[in-house]
């Protein structure tokens, strides 16, 4: 009975470890992606999207090549992105609160950039000159991790975040 | 003396099974008795000996002859499982299961146990993989001072939002920042169209 007793122990045992050592993380996709006016590279041609999304925006960029494409699992420690511009891209998974990770992005020595994950989307962040044209990090959410539940989460809207960084006296209500 | 053929008949149906050795002791010396004062029933007797004996030849040859190399297979795939009723099958499995296997039930009890005690952990704290929200949203932007740039977000559609970087000085003088590149590493020393629209917004 003695050795049932220390079977069943240890079950309990390794139960409790994978019901308590789940660290949280968030898969994310990461391109690097460089917009330039070299020619009329659309490289892949997924990227045509971008290119429509970045002319509505007013960007003129006439190419468009993905220099390099990672799946991501973000957890607290960070990871590091090195550009092809000598910078890197360092990702950090801030929290995940209510099932809404916050990532934080930054770019060595131009920026830092907080941002939570949601189903849809792409975050296209500016990464530095590179070879005649401008390097962009692209992070999108890795589909492969969705859950199927609806959002819950509190985040502002990009267009609120933007005016907020402009007039730095009135903080943009946020209207959700 | 000589038996009677009296005797002789009395004694004829015991003949065979004593060629055979079937005949018990005492019935055995009865009949060498009588052999031994009849020479009828003695030559009768050789007769069923030599008999039984060609017939023994016989049949060994016979059995020289049939290939046994498959003999106990062939007889056991004509000897169909007698059904078991499906009670008894249980009845011997649950025997066997309680009379042998109590070490591995008591494990599996244990398991069971362990496992329902656990489900409420288990289910309350699933792993969040952070995709509740429907859509990606900028919480906030700050630049490195020393490259003195400004953010600017610009939203679209689906939670798709640009993050670009402008000189300082295109914000504080209000200009577009296609009309004068200054060299700064701020994604706007190439064409870049800012649409009116967005400059009445106040994003640059």
């Amino acid at each position: 009975m003695t050795r049932l007793g220390s079977r069943a122990a240890a079950l309990l045992l390794f139960a409790s470890a994978v019901a308590l050592g789940a660290e949280p993380k968030v898969r994310i996709n990461a391109e690097v992606i460089l917009a330039s006016n070299n020619g009329n590279t659309i490289d892949p041609p997924a990227l045509a999207r971008m290119k429509n999304q970045f002319s509505q925006k007013g960007f003129a960029f006439t190419s468009y090549r993905r220099l390099s494409s990672e799946k991501l699992s973000l957890k607290r420690e960070p990871v590091e992105l090195k550009l092809p511009n000598q910078r890197t891209a360092t990702l950090r998974l801030d929290a995940i609160k209510a099932d809404v990770a916050t990532v934080r992005v930054d770019i060595s020595d131009l920026s830092s950039t907080t941002l939570t994950m949601g189903k849809e989307g792409s975050l296209f962040q500016f990464a530095g000159d590179h070879d005649g044209g401008q390097l962009i990090l692209k992070l999108s959410p890795d589909h492969g991790s969705q859950p199927r539940h609806t959002a819950s989460g509190i985040s502002r809207p990009a267009e609120a975040v933007a005016r907020e960084l402009v007039d730095d006296s009135e903080p943009v209500p946020v209207d959700r | 003396m000589m038996p009677s053929a009296a005797d002789c008949r009395a004694l004829r149906e015991q003949l065979s099974p004593f060629v055979d050795g079937e005949l018990p002791a005492s019935q055995r010396i009865s009949v060498e008795r009588h052999l031994a004062s009849c020479p009828t029933c003695s030559s009768r007797v050789a007769d069923l000996r030599a008999g039984s004996g060609l017939l023994r030849i016989g049949l060994e040859l016979r059995v020289d002859e049939v290939d046994w190399r498959d003999f106990t297979k062939g007889v056991m795939a004509r000897i169909a499982p007698a059904p078991v009723p499906f009670a008894e099958r249980w009845r011997v499995s649950l025997r066997e299961l309680f009379t042998y296997r109590r070490g591995m039930l008591a494990t599996a009890l244990a398991a069971g146990v362990a496992i329902i005690a656990l489900a409420p952990v288990l289910l309350r704290s699933p792993a969040p993989n952070g995709y509740a929200r429907q859509t990606m949203a900028v919480q906030s932007v700050s630049t490195n001072p020393d490259a003195h740039v400004a953010p600017v977000v610009m939203a679209g559609e689906h939670g798709n939002a640009i993050i670009w970087l402008v000189s300082h000085k295109h914000v504080l003088e209000g200009k577009a920042p296609y009309e004068e590149s200054d060299g700064v590493d701020n994604g706007t020393s190439l064409p870049l169209k800012v649409d009116q629209e967005r400059k009445k917004e106040g994003e640059l």
